[in-house]
């Protein structure tokens, strides 16, 4: 018999996935999570700390914070640490967002015990020496003074000051922020932030109950964390900017605005209208932009949350002299998502894509570990995920048409150009 | 240990199965033998040119992704100096359809000139993108002629300048098609919650009737020895300098290549590692430096690349790597210090092993070198070097004779 090469094989289009949400337990006052993972000798450890950027006075202390945790204790150098934590092959992995600041160590199991005492140290009696902030900061500056040549950094660091003018969320570092930073102001915030307890500590991989209180007996916390201080969100009006950068030869663009957070009953609409439109490799921009005109290498859209509000944007780099070609394709296709309900065929795809993509996104301890995460620390529903994704099984053409009449009007879109001046 | 099973089609495709039921996912993996270094000097960049156009629709299929995404799944590829990849995840149920997008390609593009000439522009794009429109992106352009004066390594993938790609025709395309894309050329690898015969009675059906192809024998000018130091000095538009020194080092399939591998992490495997104690924090000429092996199939290289204080001229810097690398070359390495790299490589090793995509083509990397089973020797392989099998790989990379040096000089320092 001969293979008809024309018919797709059957394709299942069920992606049911389980999440763990393990009962937390609170000891010393910190809820702990354990997700544990038999098919790996690695243990993960993340301590979130409410220790984010609007949380700091200055610029930039709260990452330097984080950076710098471990570069010197009260009893052991900076190298002396870094010896100890590299002789056992473990890693520390850092992270900062607007709300949170997280240490995260990853090791063997077997070399836990070794290594938790040095961790639970860098965590709960850095020192932040001198030498150590000025190396650190000097190196940082070295980095962003090469990253203010690209036109993408540049535009991802100031298009948010577009949506939030004068709130935290909108803050732009500059260069001379880097040499205002001092020893004392850092070492309060530490003070005030990783002193108190952590939001929560997950612990996941090669690891058990026992495991669990081998942690809990590592640290101690002698304060609450302070109640969150929101700064109120500016009424948002759109605007356009370019930042000229005349010698670059292709331009950054984004356009955008602020959005629903994951607790509104329109995000799970809004998540599958971005999707469509820019979201994955066959988005409508995508398809239009690169895959047809050939102005850029890629093309895409994405929903970003922070604490008091998302943002939606679309970005790019194009050729400069397709500047003005690629602004009015974006338009054009944002606005044909206006006039055309999205075909069945096209909703079809797109469902199973993001639940497909969903079903790899929870794939091991640690990528669950990760969505329990976003759970705990947003507080949202235990079973939010599975919530989110019937809700986006069953939005229908219309509710997209709905989600784009009430958000994504090309009016209610800021924009920012980063690049070269180009002709209308 | 990556369990897996291989078998051999008659058209000489070799299939290898990974089973993993812990996961709901599988995952495809095929390798061509094909990469930069097969490429006329006069038509560089083509190989990765021809992976855009193998997204651009095959023969009995218009549209390579919209199907995969209907199953729920993702996939990608790149292109090296030596192979081209393809890869792609799915729910473990849907497998079937990568078996059927990735034969139907195997098997015969669907070419069109308005297809290549869109691509065209995409990959000038990311030439710009990558290459140009970054400061220090134009470091390998310069760099690749300078160490290889014989062998294709001496262009980037992306190809030595933006008019090779514009002057791609499409005999060119079809010709490169029939010449590399074949079952004998390829090695392909399902792992994931999948059952080995079923995947091997998958493979029969739609990869087993793909007809052998006559690929030629690769036969590419090697590189001669290097005998006297190489330098170039270029000024460019960026805040600090920077400086590349490169090193000849034994191949990917050369059983030193571990050794040398070992050896790059004493000098740059984290905060504690040589480079970064010395150079960027006690004497604090460097804001970041590092150093890595380029695992080539052909010969490849050591590499240091780091940025300078702007306190320190080129040659402070240089002088500075070259006294650590002397000292490295003289002094024994501590059992301490060599346990240390030993357990970072066990580390990342674990970490390779999280996902079933990771494990598909690490098999297919080590079976298109020539046995796939290298990737459960290599724990008692790392085990078993010793410090003075490293201290011998350094004395015989870091000679000035061997190196290639790039003074990447800021105009405004």
């Amino acid at each position: 018999m001969t293979l008809d090469r024309t018919i797709p094989p059957a394709v299942q289009q069920e992606f049911p996935f389980t999440l763990i949400h393990p009962e937390n337990q609170v000891i010393k006052g910190v809820p702990h999570y354990l997700i544990p993972g038999e098919d790996t000798d690695l243990v993960r450890l993340e301590l979130v700390f409410q220790a984010g950027s609007v949380y700091e006075s200055a610029a930039l202390i709260a990452s330097t914070v984080n950076d710098l945790l471990g570069e010197g204790t009260s009893s052991h150098s900076s190298s002396e640490i870094n010896a100890r934590l590299d002789y056992y092959g473990a890693y520390i992995e850092k992270e900062i967002t607007q709300e949170h600041a997280s240490v995260t160590l990853y090791c063997l199991g077997r070399f836990l015990k070794d290594v938790l005492p040095v961790f639970a140290e860098l965590v709960m009696d850095s020192v932040f020496p001198e030498r150590e902030l000025c190396i650190n900061l000097n190196n940082r500056k070295a980095s962003f003074e090469s990253n203010l040549k690209k036109v993408e950094f540049v535009c991802r660091q100031h298009f948010p000051s577009l949506l939030f003018p004068g709130h935290p969320y909108g803050k732009i570092t500059r260069l001379e922020d880097y040499d205002q930073v001092t020893q004392g102001a850092v070492y309060h915030f530490y003070q005030t932030f990783y002193h108190a307890a952590p939001v929560a500590i997950f612990l996941s991989g090669n690891a058990n109950e026992q495991t669990l209180k081998l942690i809990a007996d590592a640290f101690d916390w002698n304060k609450r964390a302070i109640p969150p201080n929101r700064t109120p969100l500016p009424d948002y009006k759109p605007v356009h900017k370019h930042i000229a950068m005349e010698e670059t030869i292709q331009s950054a663009i984004r356009i955008g605005r602020p959005a629903v957070t994951q607790e509104h009953p329109d995000f799970a609409v809004w998540s599958l209208t971005n999707t469509i439109l820019g979201g994955y490799f066959g988005s409508r921009l995508m398809k239009n932009i690169r895959e047809e005109k050939g102005y850029t290498y890629g093309i895409g859209s994405a929903l970003q949350m922070h604490p008091q509000s998302g943002v939606w944007l679309i970005a790019t780099e194009v050729g400069a002299e397709y500047t003005q070609a690629t602004l009015d394709e974006i338009n054009k296709e944002i606005l044909r998502m206006h006039h055309e309900a999205v075909s069945d065929e096209e909703m079809r795809i797109v469902k199973n894509y993001i639940q497909g993509n969903f079903l790899k996104s929870v794939d091991g301890p640690f990528a669950q570990t990760e969505r329990l995460k976003t759970i705990v620390l947003k507080g949202l529903p235990e079973d939010y995920y599975q919530q989110l994704m019937d809700a986006i099984r069953s939005a229908t053409p219309d509710d997209v048409l709905r989600c784009m009449h009430t958000y994504l009007h090309p009016e209610q879109m800021s924009r920012l150009v980063v690049g070269k001046t180009w002709k209308n | 240990m990556i369990e897996f099973e291989k078998y051999i089609l008659s058209n000489g495709l070799r299939v290898l199965i990974h089973q993993d039921h812990t996961t709901p996912l599988a995952a495809m993996n095929i390798v061509y033998d094909v990469g930069a270094r097969d490429e006329h000097p006069d038509k560089t960049g083509f190989a990765h040119l021809f992976e855009h156009l193998m997204f651009e629709g095959s023969k009995h299929i218009p549209n390579y992704d919209t199907p995969l995404q209907l199953a729920g799944g993702t996939n990608n590829a790149f292109t090296s100096n030596d192979v081209t990849n393809y890869y792609l995840t799915v729910p473990a149920s849907n497998i079937e359809v990568g078996f059927w997008l990735e034969s139907d390609r195997m098997l015969e593009l669907a070419f069109s000139q308005e297809k290549l000439d869109i691509q065209k522009k995409v990959v000038s794009e990311e030439f710009k993108q990558r290459y140009l429109n970054q400061p220090y992106g134009d470091i390998w352009l310069l760099a690749r002629p300078l160490i290889y004066k014989k062998h294709p390594y001496q262009w980037a993938t992306i190809g030595k300048d933006l008019s090779h790609i514009e002057q791609a025709t499409l005999d060119d395309v079809k010709d490169f098609f029939y010449r590399f894309y074949a079952p004998n050329n390829a090695v392909l690898v399902i792992s994931g919650n999948v059952e080995a015969s079923a995947m091997l009675q998958l493979s029969e059906k739609w990869f087993g009737s793909i007809p052998r192809r006559n690929v030629p024998q690769r036969n590419l000018p090697q590189e001669p020895p290097q005998t006297e130091e190489r330098r170039l000095r270029v000024e460019r538009d960026v805040p600090s300098d920077a400086l590349l020194m490169a090193f000849h080092m034994p191949a990917r399939t050369d059983e030193r290549y571990y050794t040398f591998d070992l050896l790059t992490d004493i000098l740059s495997g984290g905060k504690s590692s040589r480079l970064y104690e010395k150079l960027v924090k006690e004497k604090e000429i460097y804001t970041e430096i590092g150093a890595y092996v380029m695992g080539s199939h052909d010969p490849g290289l050591i590499i240091v690349f780091g940025k300078l204080e702007k306190k320190f001229t080129i040659a402070q810097g240089e002088a500075a790597v070259w006294e650590l690398l002397e000292e490295l070359k003289q002094q024994q390495i501590t059992e301490e210090e060599l346990a240390k790299v030993k357990n970072k490589w066990l580390t990342q090793d674990a970490f390779a092993r999280l996902s079933v995509l990771n494990k598909a083509m690490k098999l297919a990397f080590a079976e298109l070198l020539g046995d796939a089973n290298m990737v459960n020797r290599e724990p008692e392989i790392y085990a078993s070097i010793t410090a003075e099998q490293i201290q011998q790989a350094a004395a015989m990379a870091f000679q000035k004779y061997n190196c290639s040096i790039l003074e990447y000089k800021s105009l405004h320092v």
